[in-house]
C-alpha cells in the first residue's frame, strides 16, 4: 500500500475478485427458483402425409402452441430457446425425435405466447414407420443465465396419433 | 556546514529559485505524496470495506428489484467511488507522521571506529 500504482492495482484485483463472488452468487440464486411452465398444443390439421420418392414418409402438420413460460426467467436470465420436438419410437430405434418448430425469447413479457404455424422444419422419418404412429409433442427449453450454469428441462403432451393412410 | 552552504546560494537569485523549488517539493513531499504506516493500513481497510459493501448493496438492489444491470451500475460506482477515496494520497492518510531522532543528537554522539576506519581508506585512496 505504499504506493499509487500499488494501491490501484490492489483495488482492481480485488474489485474484480468480488465482481467473480457477485456472479456466482448471482448464478447460484437462479436454483432458488421453481418455474411452473404450461404448454399446451394441439395438432389442427394434417396438411399433407405421403412417402417420398426415396421412401422417407413424411408430414406437414398445422400446430397451436400456447405456452406460459414467464416463470423460468428471473433477474439473471438473458434468454430462453424453446422447441417444439416429435417424439416416438419405431421398431429400429427406441427414441426418434424431429424438431417441429423453435423460437428465441429475449424478454420475460414475450414468454407468454400463443401461436398457429404449420410446422417450420420439415417432420421426415427416415424410414416408413409414421402411418398410425403414436408420437408425444415435447416441448424443450433451454435458459440462458447472464452469468453461470445453463438450464434445460421440457415438458411432454402425449396421445397424438398420425393417421393410417397417406394422404 | 549544509545550513552555512544553504545561506551561501540564498545570495543569488538562481539560488533563490532552487531553494524555492526545494521549498515547494519538500512541502508537496510531506503534504501530497505521502502515506505514513497508519494511513496505508486505513487505506487498505477502507478499500476492502467500501468494496464489499458497495458489492452488497450492488447485489441486493439488484436482486430484489429484477435487475441485472442495477447491479453492475451501483457497483461500478462504487469501485469508482473507492478509487478516489483510497488511491490518492490525501492528507488524511497522513496524521501519524514518523518521530524521527534530532540529527543534532547524532552529531553529538558519533562512532569513532567509523570515522576513523573511513579516515584510513581516504588515505589509502
Amino acid at each position: 500500500m505504499h504506493s499509487l500504482g500499488y494501491r490501484a492495482n490492489a483495488l482492481l484485483t480485488f474489485g474484480v475478485t468480488i465482481l467473480a463472488c457477485m456472479c456466482a452468487i448471482a448464478s447460484f440464486s437462479d436454483t432458488l427458483n421453481s418455474p411452473t411452465p404450461t404448454a399446451r398444443v394441439q395438432v389442427l390439421n394434417i396438411n399433407r402425409f405421403q412417402k417420398k420418392p426415396d421412401g422417407d414418409d413424411e408430414v406437414s402438420m398445422t400446430l397451436n402452441i400456447s405456452a406460459n413460460l414467464q416463470s423460468l426467467f428471473t433477474w439473471n436470465t438473458k434468454q430462453v430457446f424453446v422447441f417444439l420436438a416429435a417424439e416416438y419410437e419405431t421398431p429400429k430405434n427406441s427414441l426418434n425425435q424431429v424438431s417441429l418448430w423453435d423460437n428465441i425469447i429475449p424478454k420475460k413479457e414475450d414468454a407468454e405466447f400463443w401461436i398457429r404455424t404449420t410446422n417450420k422444419y420439415r417432420f421426415i422419418d427416415q424410414g416408413s414407420n409414421l402411418r398410425g404412429r403414436d408420437f408425444n409433442l415435447t416441448l424443450h427449453w433451454h435458459v440462458m443465465p447472464k452469468t453461470g450454469k445453463m438450464f434445460a428441462d421440457k415438458l411432454v403432451m402425449t396421445g397424438y396419433r398420425l393417421p393410417e393412410l397417406y394422404r | 556546514m549544509l545550513q552555512c552552504r544553504g545561506s551561501e546560494v540564498q545570495k543569488s537569485t538562481f539560488g533563490v529559485l532552487i531553494s524555492l523549488y526545494n521549498q515547494i517539493s519538500i512541502a508537496s513531499d510531506k503534504r501530497f505524496l505521502q502515506m505514513d504506516w497508519q494511513g496505508q493500513r486505513l487505506a487498505e481497510t477502507l478499500m476492502q470495506i467500501m468494496l464489499v459493501a458497495f458489492a452488497g448493496v450492488a447485489f441486493l438492489t439488484g436482486y430484489f428489484s429484477a435487475s441485472f444491470q442495477m447491479m453492475l451500475l451501483i457497483y461500478m460506482g462504487g469501485v469508482v467511488l473507492t478509487a478516489l477515496a483510497s488511491v490518492p494520497n490525501w492528507p488524511f492518510f497522513n496524521r501519524h507522521p514518523l518521530k524521527w531522532l534530532d540529527p543534532i543528537e547524532a552529531e553529538k554522539h558519533p562512532k569513532p571506529e567509523s570515522t576513523s576506519s573511513s579516515s584510513k581508506q581516504e588515505e589509502g585512496l
